[in-house]
């Protein structure tokens, strides 16, 4: 008999068996195994992830099995992750459409995955760089929803951080 | 039961979100859901107005002020996350040349450095808080590198328009930066305004102004200070008479000194003040700068004949500390001595070490120090040249008397500068020998070796006597010159480049000095390991010789240039734990390898390999 799995059952009731140890990249996810099993893991153990459907789970728990041996920096050590640019994994990784992207961040969010809220929210600040309001709002599929005068006060009042 | 344990969700906004993905699974509840998150239960489209306001600042957080700017036009979704950064910190620098450099160096940077500005656009910055209070809320950060004259200017200027803050009336320029969700959050910052006096537009969390006088901040009603966290000013023209103002919150101080009798007084006063408001109580770091802009005043000094060997008076920068032992034994109050963790002297010792460790010892706690940062002088210009040698040996004795007291202390920044050298390198010997052995972490000297003997020697000593040493950052100033001419004429002697060298270096100290005032004592060694050092010099040495930094370090490591930069690599070998050293500004990182030790160096956050190993 193999050793005792951690089953992420999806919002939609898909269940994804993992190593415990893949689970525990999600610091919700690891408290939860620890808390309810004070004396380690003997059998199965299931988690429910209401918030997370399959098909974005399964993307999530890819990412936590290819990660399961990293050792990412402290917590308190934020400046210097966020110094560090997206690796090369995480970027080929993440390469999905928005909608997908925005899944990802708020699933990691949610189940307290901070290196891949990291990589997830620097991949959206590179799609951000560089580029013009109107550039931006094509990028994002948003409107401008400020009326002339809001925007043209707006600009007024950011004017000063132009300076270049 | 999964919301109750720490998802990171932090508004009201946020837990109404996840709610409503609870309870997409029973779709009567779907149309609960704001307008702005389009959800049904089974093909929902996350949209970027999914994103909780947590997140959308996350983001923000990672960019620069351009590109804040720009978002904060595009739409209302990002309005409110990218003007909160955009605000948040603000460096206001005189100096267009250094603002210039700066802004090049910043746009490789991955994460908010700050929207840095000149002072003219401060001025505006300070119109547009005017006509709309409620951004001044959102600078949390200021850091003003510009001299009085210049802010006197400024805030004469805007106090013509009207005292900033005082009008909270609404002006035809406001608008209301929102959250498409919560568009609680301005409405709330505006209802602030009105429950404070509306007299302190600026509430900040960081002051940092290390030219500008703390009168001027006390005088003036634009700044709130009782929510500082940090604080660097100048400290003159502090008298009696001053506004006390109180600051519970402070853990950094900082602050510059010249070194004058008005200073020593003003020390004094500013020490009471902080005392007697309890601003010291949650205080952690403590640091003296010397200012040295006023020469002048002290060759005045000397030519007057002001001064004499066996001055009376004590240090200047003690006289902080002895306000805070005496005002507590005045008023009779239990003696409290300061807590702090990490402590940073720059300053004149003189021939009475014994007396200032005495002093120093009874305000504070020095048994529970971990960082010490020491830039003792031998002479100011307030004091004359030493001619008798017991007085440098004195000054030594304060390093090494200082450091006998301090059983925790994990950092050591040293810069001795005494006339005498060999008092010098004895000092910094006695003190990594005998009063901290094998109890360091972080080290980083300073010196100036009287021959290459000495030098190594340290060397030697550094290796035998600190085997824990993690990081180490070694500067002879005797060889610095000639070590880092000799290194780039290894690379090409073309003349052309080594003028951009030397541009590189001048490059490399307007930098620093224009970023290290907003660099405390903790931070000082992570600086090796920060992006200014190193993302400036590949830049220059892509600029100068048009190959990689690799290259470079092929010779930087393999030529044998000085005996001293030669015998710096060989310390790698002999401290087992040492991960980062850094040599001439160039830092490097050593990375265990089965058994191994193997040289990197670090270019925009990543580690490169030097394909150098040490076998250990």
């Amino acid at each position: 008999m193999s050793s005792p799995k951690v089953i992420i059952v999806s919002s939609d009731d898909e269940k994804f068996p993992v190593e415990p140890k893949v689970a525990e990249k999600s610091i919700l996810m690891k408290n939860m195994i620890h808390d309810l099993n004070p004396d380690g893991l003997t059998e199965d153990f299931e988690i429910p992830t209401p918030n997370v459907r399959a098909n974005v789970l399964s993307k999530v728990l890819e990412w936590c099995e290819h990660h399961k041996n990293t050792v990412f920096q402290d917590d308190d050590d934020e400046d210097a992750k966020k110094s560090v640019p997206v690796e090369e994994w995480d970027r080929n990784f993440l390469k999905v459409d928005q909608e997908m992207l925005y899944e990802i961040i708020l699933a990691a969010n949610y189940l307290n995955i901070k290196p891949l809220l990291d990589s997830g929210c620097k991949m959206v600040a590179e799609m951000i760089k560089s580029k013009s309001p109107e550039e931006l709002r094509r990028t994002f599929n948003i409107v401008n929803d400020f009326s002339p005068e809001e925007e043209a006060a707006i600009r007024k009042e950011n004017e000063w951080a132009e300076d270049r | 039961m999964v919301n109750g344990l720490n998802t990171g969700y932090c508004s009201d906004s946020d837990v109404i979100l996840v709610l409503n993905k609870q309870f997409t699974l029973t779709p009567n509840f779907a149309s609960s859901n704001p307008p702005a998150s389009p959800q049904t239960s089974k093909s929902t489209t996350r949209t970027l107005y999914d994103l909780p306001s947590n997140i959308l600042l996350h983001i923000c957080s990672l960019l620069q002020q351009y590109d804040l700017a720009n978002l904060c036009i595009s739409s209302k979704v990002w309005s409110f996350a990218a003007t909160s950064t955009l605000y948040s910190k603000i460096i206001v620098n005189d100096d267009i040349t250094a603002l210039t450099a700066l802004r090049k160096v910043v746009t490789r940077y991955t994460k908010f450095f700050g929207t840095t500005i000149s002072a003219t656009s401060f001025q505006n910055l300070l119109y547009s808080i005017h006509s709309n209070p409620s951004l001044g809320r959102l600078v949390k950060s200021l850091i003003l590198n510009v001299n009085q004259e210049t802010l006197n200017l400024i805030s004469h200027h805007v106090s013509l328009v009207g005292n900033i803050g005082r009008s909270a009336s609404p002006s035809p320029m406001i608008s209301q930066p929102s959250s498409p969700k919560s568009s609680s959050s301005f409405t709330s910052l505006a209802s602030l305004l009105d429950d404070a006096e509306v007299t302190h537009p600026l509430r900040l969390n960081s002051l940092i102004a290390p030219q500008i006088p703390i009168s001027f901040f006390t005088s003036g009603s634009w700044i709130e200070l009782s929510k500082l966290t940090m604080l660097s000013v100048l400290i003159s023209n502090y008298g009696n008479g001053t506004t006390p103002f109180c600051c519970p919150n402070l853990q950094k101080l900082k602050i510059s000194y010249h070194d004058c009798p008005e200073d020593a007084e003003g020390l004094r006063n500013f020490g009471t003040m902080l005392r007697t408001t309890h601003s010291l109580d949650n205080l952690r770091e403590l640091e003296f700068t010397e200012d040295r802009e006023h020469d002048r005043v002290a060759m005045l000094d000397i030519l007057g004949g002001l001064n004499d060997v066996t001055n009376p008076n004590l240090p200047t920068w003690l006289c902080f500390f002895d306000s805070i032992t005496k005002g507590c034994r005045k008023m009779k109050e239990p003696q409290r001595r300061l807590v702090l963790d990490s402590l940073a002297i720059e300053g004149y010792v003189g021939s009475r070490a014994f007396e200032c460790v005495g002093l120093l010892s009874n305000a504070v706690d020095l048994s529970l120090l971990v960082n010490l940062q020491l830039k003792i002088t031998e002479t100011t210009h307030a004091h004359h040249a030493h001619t008798d040698f017991a007085y440098c040996i004195d000054s030594s004795h304060f390093m090494y008397l200082l450091t006998r007291q301090t059983p925790e202390l994990v950092s050591l920044a040293i810069n001795p500068t005494f006339d005498c050298l060999a008092c010098q390198m004895e000092c910094i010997t006695n003190t990594i020998v005998y009063n901290l052995p094998h109890q360091l972490r972080n080290l980083s000297v300073v010196f100036e070796s009287p021959n290459v003997q000495a030098s190594q020697s340290l060397n030697d000593v550094i290796y035998q006597h600190q085997h824990n040493l993690q990081r180490l950052l070694i500067n002879d100033k005797a060889t610095e010159v000639s070590d880092r001419s000799l290194l780039f004429k290894c690379i090409n002697s073309r003349q052309s480049w080594l003028r951009l060298y030397d541009y590189g270096f001048i490059y490399e100290r307007l930098i620093s000095t224009l970023l290290f005032s907003d660099v405390w004592l903790t931070d000082f060694l992570k600086l090796d390991e920060d992006f200014i050092i190193n993302d400036q010099t590949i830049q220059f040495i892509e600029k100068a010789s048009g190959r990689g930094l690799n290259e470079y370090l092929c010779y930087f490591l393999h030529f044998a240039f000085s005996p001293v930069v030669a015998s710096n690599f060989k310390l790698i070998g002999h401290l087992p734990k040492l991960r980062n050293l850094n040599v001439l500004g160039l830092s490097l990182v050593v990375h265990d390898h089965d058994g191994n030790q193997e040289v990197y160096y670090v270019a925009n956050g990543k580690y490169i390999s030097s394909g150098l190993i040490f076998k250990k």
